[in-house]
């Protein structure tokens, strides 16, 4: 049975803060190479220099490239504008937000993030999907038990218990695959939530694709669980934001 | 494919994980084409130095593929010493390991001198340095920086390091430095995969002088397998980071 495979994290365009090639064609290469149907994608623009433009430059390459499914940015130390920000990207069909608080030196325990989670609430269907870096408890307190499915990106191991936690307190919370990084993390995370709140992601082309893809392909669970965290998860959150 | 994993954990580790025993490994060395895998007491790295090296040379005993580290401390000179004399004269054991940061005495402190000194002249076998670009596990301040690692080796010519992780998610800057010194060696596990590392790695300190290193027990084998398969690397070069690079270097 061939595993249809979604990516939940990559990005395209430039990285000003390594000499490595994440354009689309790379994205777009590396999907094809390991046989990746679609993959969630957020230009690089709108992280390091303007969301506006970053989130028309996804807009418009997910229009030529339909297997891109594009991922809205808002940067809220940049602030201005950004209501109307989230209303044309709701507008334009995006069904997904990332955010990178980090590199744009925000957080979100700001007031700005947690408005804007009230005004997203009123739209269930729509995926955020926000890094660990922002620490599980902060995650938690503020994006746990909001209508909308949360994914928690770029952990390693030494954060899985915590992010466990965050789950079983959360039924909204689920975590992206590809930091993680122990042996048997995903049987640990079958044991303790289920694999039907994990879902793959590889942050390609910044990282090799293989490294994320083999461990879970390599992994002693079923086929079944296989699919579903390589893809299926992520589908039926999607399929039911298109409802 | 073939690999050999300069590497690889035996112990326990403080997050969510199955306990993994060598037969484990050996199975996951058999699934992933490893023929050989140089191991390290995580006993030894986070608690008992001695308890630590005698428990993984039990383990890797009567395994042809397995061999082992001896991991010393800084804050026992005498007693690493005495380790090393205990294990290094034994064929399975065909390195040194030092963890700086989790001892938390950098390896250019006179005090790791002898330790360095004895390494070069008599045993004459490698060590591998935990390297790291920022301070790890709580420590107010960095002890596994490149550069401090660096220095060990230019005081010592005739001592081959390994610079283990790279330097973590400071790759970039571990390899300037380890490319002014032809006795380090790097090796590019950790949880950071990213996608340009081991080509750069190779271009800057040539093919010779990258190993693969996987951080099994404590990471997932088939990352860094992916990693390496990905690389952009011709198949010459492939094979020596794969396999015939710490082939030379460990004389195994």
């Amino acid at each position: 049975m061939a595993v249809n495979i979604i990516d939940v994290n990559t990005v395209f365009g430039l990285w000003p803060r390594r000499p490595v090639d994440i354009s689309i064609d790379s994205l777009l290469g590396l999907m094809k190479r390991h046989g990746v149907s679609r993959a969630c994608s957020v230009s690089a623009r709108g992280i390091f220099y303007d969301a506006t433009m970053g989130n028309d430059e996804t807009h418009s390459v997910s229009a030529r490239h339909p297997e891109i499914l594009p991922a809205a940015t808002l940067n809220f130390a940049a602030y201005l504008g950004w209501e109307d920000e989230m209303r044309l990207r709701l507008d334009q069909g995006f069904r997904v937000f990332r955010f990178f608080p980090s590199v744009q030196e925000w957080s979100i325990c700001g007031k700005a993030f947690r408005r804007f989670v009230d005004e997203i609430s009123d739209y269930p269907s729509t995926l955020l999907v926000v890094p660990a870096a922002e620490g599980m408890l902060n995650i938690a307190d503020i994006l746990g038990g909001v209508p909308n499915p949360v994914i928690i990106t770029s952990f390693r191991y030494t954060h899985l218990s915590e992010a466990i936690e965050a789950m079983l307190a959360h039924t909204n919370l689920y975590v992206e695959t590809h930091q993680i990084n122990s042996p048997d993390f995903l049987h640990v995370l079958a044991d303790h939530v289920g694999l039907d709140r994990v879902i793959y992601g590889s942050n390609a082309p910044l990282s090799y694709m293989g490294s994320a893809l083999l461990p879970i392909l390599n992994s002693e669970i079923t086929e079944a669980q296989k699919q579903a965290v390589l893809g299926g998860n992520l589908e039926h959150l999607l399929e039911a934001n298109a409802q | 494919m073939k690999l050999i994993d300069v590497h690889v954990y035996y112990g326990r580790w403080g997050f969510p994980i199955k306990p993994a025993e060598v037969d484990y490994i050996l199975d996951v060395m058999r699934r992933s084409g490893i023929e050989k895998a140089i191991m390290m007491s995580a006993l030894a790295l986070s608690y008992d130095m001695a308890g630590g090296n005698l428990e993984l040379s039990q383990a890797i005993w009567g395994h042809d593929s397995l061999y082992g580290y001896v991991y010393v401390n800084g804050n026992y000179p005498e007693e690493s010493i005495a380790q090393i004399d205990r294990y290094l004269r034994n064929p399975k054991f065909v390195g040194v390991k030092y963890h700086p940061e989790l001892c938390t005495v950098r390896p250019n402190t006179p005090q790791c001198e002898p330790i360095w000194g004895l390494l070069e002249t008599e045993y004459r076998k490698p060590v591998l340095i935990h390297t790291w670009s920022a301070a790890e596990h709580n420590n107010e301040t960095p002890s596994a920086l490149p550069e401090m690692v660096a220095d060990v080796a230019g005081r010592h010519p005739g001592l081959k390091v390994i610079m283990g992780h790279m330097g973590g998610p400071g790759w970039g800057r571990c390899l300037d430095i380890a490319a002014g010194f032809s006795n380090i060696w790097v090796d590019f596990c950790s949880s950071y995969a990213d996608s340009d590392k081991i080509r750069a790695a190779v271009d800057k300190l040539g093919p010779d002088r990258v190993l693969f290193g996987s951080g099994m027990t404590e990471n997932n084998m088939w990352m860094q397998i992916g990693a390496v398969l990905e690389a952009e690397l011709g198949e010459g070069e492939r094979e020596r980071v794969m396999y015939q690079n710490a082939a030379d270097v460990f004389g195994i």
